[in-house]
């Protein structure tokens, strides 16, 4: 039954007062201040009856269904872990846990022992050391020499060859840039002048940024210029997902969109129905003619005009990769530790690879074959056409954030402890803030043994995806967007601007 | 073959008592490694870092992959505390930027996997019998949560689910105090204003 209720003006509070009382922890307010407050909202109803909204607002949110908490800590620390309070049964017999050491480098074959060698091999070890410090202080100081600091705006034409040009955004001002891959210089910069939603997506004749507006903007690859923006989209989180030729697949809190990349017009779309907690709306994935979603369960829609091939109600949005390739979709499961194949056809079940259980699983797929990652311990690959195993490899620290298997090369990208968690225009963070620690390990994708690693040492936010084309690695930290050489992680140039950037994407 | 995926669980979270050690003591010994004393950190901490992940992603499950991530990051970077950080905000500050992180990351992630305030109206799941009840009342304070900028929610619940003063609130996200109060004043009129409209619609 609907109620045709009218919404009552909310009660405005007194500019000075406003601030004051939102401040709801006992510790936010002096006493002075309190007693001051109170004095006010004797004398003025409007003050008094925002602060009892507030309250009762507060109520509302605290009274939400609970969320039931982890089970137990992460099964990636059980690993580690020798046991944990709280089982009682293991514990009989047993004192408390020994301390552990943490180990923070990957799994390597141990050097000789020190000691056990002859004074020559340590002599030749020394010297071989210094050979190489030598040699790498030389490629750092090159290196410094031909890497950009600042934008460099080349101008002329972005080329529309596939992977030609790389795209960044800055969020906060809605500025989007199109990066010359070579040298890290600009072919164009368009600010869009609205903030933007995340990162953009490209086709080969454009690139599109959803704003807070509600609204998607497509700029001609070529030159930047704005091409059409979109009917405003319902919803908020407004995002471009996929784009190919014909259309751009979007997403919002409202449900999923296809517009037509040549002007923005809407050309189907799916809202969500039914929804509670776990439903969320995003595209997965587009290829073949079919783009895959979720909404309430997993959707295979048909490009051309969003048709249902089939549906899952049993996959539920999740943070997880998907992926779609080789005719099937892998799908990752994290509290069933499991991978669903299904045939990518009709959404039948062709089998389910099993990893460990309520931990993370991460996918990624490249030149036929497929690389899971299950709780950052074990990293396996799979040949996609039988999904047997190439290779398996476990490693000693958690590696999370596989992200790119390309040029022959695996990468993860993690960062702990990031320092812009929010930033506010203009301001600096306050000192006591913990450095955030970057790290990007490649693997050789024919083993899984470590190619390089990568620390940068001045890291001011946090890193994104790496994207791999052509022999060079891309990922954005912070503000800055690195390039590395995917064959030894040296960085060939670096672009920095003054507010975050979003992930790189190339199309 | 396939397992579902519960909805909204019926499980009170469960209580955890307070550590008979000291909270100080407790980081340190897990800061040397100590697996017991961080297991006891996880007990303390699980229920509200699973709460605010979920309601800061509007997602219960959601909510809790990314506490996953949060007590594991939290593990590898123990060490470098520094003795002057207080750990909660610090804990906090590894769940916030996780689920950043997560909607940085790639195109999967969306901030929001809630239905939007504007299109409440046209949506059956907001025709329920009644004024009062319950689900109504959930999905009206979950798409006014859902309306702020991301900025005014992730305070105010830092304020409201792990009871962080403004302080701990600026410590936590590394912002200055100033900021922090007008991200939670306009969170709380932005969420006053949702909720009325929400529900007037309903």
């Amino acid at each position: 039954m609907k109620h045709n209720n009218t919404v009552p003006t909310p009660s405005v509070p007194c500019a000075q007062w406003a601030k004051k009382l939102a401040a709801a922890h006992p510790g936010d307010l002096s006493s002075t201040e309190r007693a001051a407050l109170d004095k006010h909202i004797q004398t003025c109803p409007a003050c008094a009856s925002v602060q009892a909204e507030y309250r009762e607002m507060d109520a509302r949110i605290l009274a939400l269904p609970p969320v039931t908490p982890l089970t137990g800590l992460p099964a990636s620390l059980q690993y580690i872990f020798p046991e944990q309070p709280g089982d009682e049964q293991q514990h009989t017999g047993k004192g408390s846990a020994a301390p552990i050491a943490f180990p923070t480098t990957m799994q390597s074959t141990p050097l000789m022992p020190v000691s056990a060698m002859s004074p020559k091999r340590l002599m030749r070890l020394v010297s071989a050391i210094a050979a190489v410090l030598v040699v790498g202080a030389l490629i750092a100081g090159f290196l410094i020499l031909f890497t950009v600091h600042h934008t460099t705006l080349v101008g002329g034409n972005a080329p529309s060859d596939a992977n030609s040009v790389i795209f960044v955004a800055s969020e906060d001002d809605g500025t989007v840039y199109a990066v010359r891959p070579s040298d890290g210089a600009l072919y164009w910069q368009h600010t869009i002048g609205h903030k933007l939603t995340g990162a953009p997506v490209a086709s080969q004749d454009a690139v599109f940024a959803g704003s807070y507006d509600g609204h998607i903007y497509a700029l001609r690859r070529s030159d930047g210029s704005l091409t059409w923006s979109s009917p405003a989209i319902p919803g908020s989180a407004v995002q471009p997902n996929f784009a190919d030729i014909t259309a751009i697949y979007v997403s919002a809190t409202s449900g999923i969109y296809a517009l037509s990349a040549l002007d923005g017009k809407i050309l189907w779309s799916r809202s969500i129905h039914g929804c509670n907690t776990t439903c969320g709306a995003s595209f997965v994935a587009v290829t073949d003619g079919t783009a895959y979603a979720y909404l309430d369960g997993l959707y295979a829609l048909r490009t051309s005009d969003g048709k249902v091939l089939w549906h899952h109600p049993e996959f539920q949005f999740t943070t997880r990769s998907f992926v779609a390739t080789d005719g099937k979709v892998y799908i990752p499961v994290d509290r069933d530790g499991n991978v669903y194949v299904l045939r990518a056809s009709d959404g039948q079940s062709i089998h389910t690879l099993t990893y460990q259980k309520d931990e993370p699983i991460e996918l990624v797929a490249a030149n036929g074959i497929i690389y899971i990652d299950s709780a950052g311990h074990d990293v396996y690959a799979l040949r996609t056409s039988d999904d047997s195993t190439l290779w398996h490899k476990q490693f000693n620290d958690i590696l999370l954030g596989m992200s790119s298997a390309n040029d022959g090369t695996l990468y993860f990208s993690e960062t702990i402890v990031v320092a812009d968690s929010i930033q506010v225009p203009g301001q600096t963070p306050t000192p006591n803030t913990s450095p955030p620690s970057v790290d990007v390990y490649a693997l050789r994708t024919s083993d899984g043994t470590q190619r390089w690693h990568w620390h940068p040492s001045t890291a001011t936010g946090g890193s994104t995806d790496v994207l791999a084309i052509k022999g060079t690695a891309y990922l954005t930290v912070g503000n800055s967007l690195y390039a590395l050489r995917t064959s030894d992680g040296t960085q060939r140039w670096v672009l920095s601007e003054s507010t975050t950037l979003t992930s790189p994407v190339s199309g | 073959m396939f397992q579902a995926i519960p909805g909204d669980s019926i499980d009170e979270p469960a209580r955890h008592p307070t550590p008979d050690i000291s909270l100080t003591n407790t980081v340190e010994q897990a800061r040397a490694g100590d697996s017991t004393a961080f297991s006891a950190l996880f007990q303390q901490y699980n229920s509200q870092v699973c709460a605010y992940l979920a309601r800061l992603v509007g997602n219960d499950e959601i909510g809790r992959d990314l506490a996953q991530e949060t007590f594991i990051r939290a593990w590898k970077s123990l060490p470098e505390i520094r003795s002057d950080q207080h750990f909660k905000p610090w804990l906090f500050r590894i769940a916030t930027n996780a689920a950043r992180s997560h909607l940085r990351h790639t195109h999967l992630i969306r901030w929001l996997p809630w239905q939007d305030a504007d299109a409440a109206s046209t949506n059956s799941n907001l025709t329920l019998e009644g004024p009062e009840d319950q689900a109504g009342e959930t999905e009206c304070v979950q798409q006014a949560m859902a309306s702020l900028s991301p900025q005014c929610r992730t305070c105010l619940l830092l304020q409201l689910v792990a009871g962080f003063s403004q302080r701990e609130i600026a410590e936590a996200l590394g912002i200055s105090e100033k900021s922090v109060s007008a991200y939670v004043s306009r969170g709380r009129e932005q969420f006053r204003t949702a909720y009325r409209r929400v529900k007037g619609a309903e």
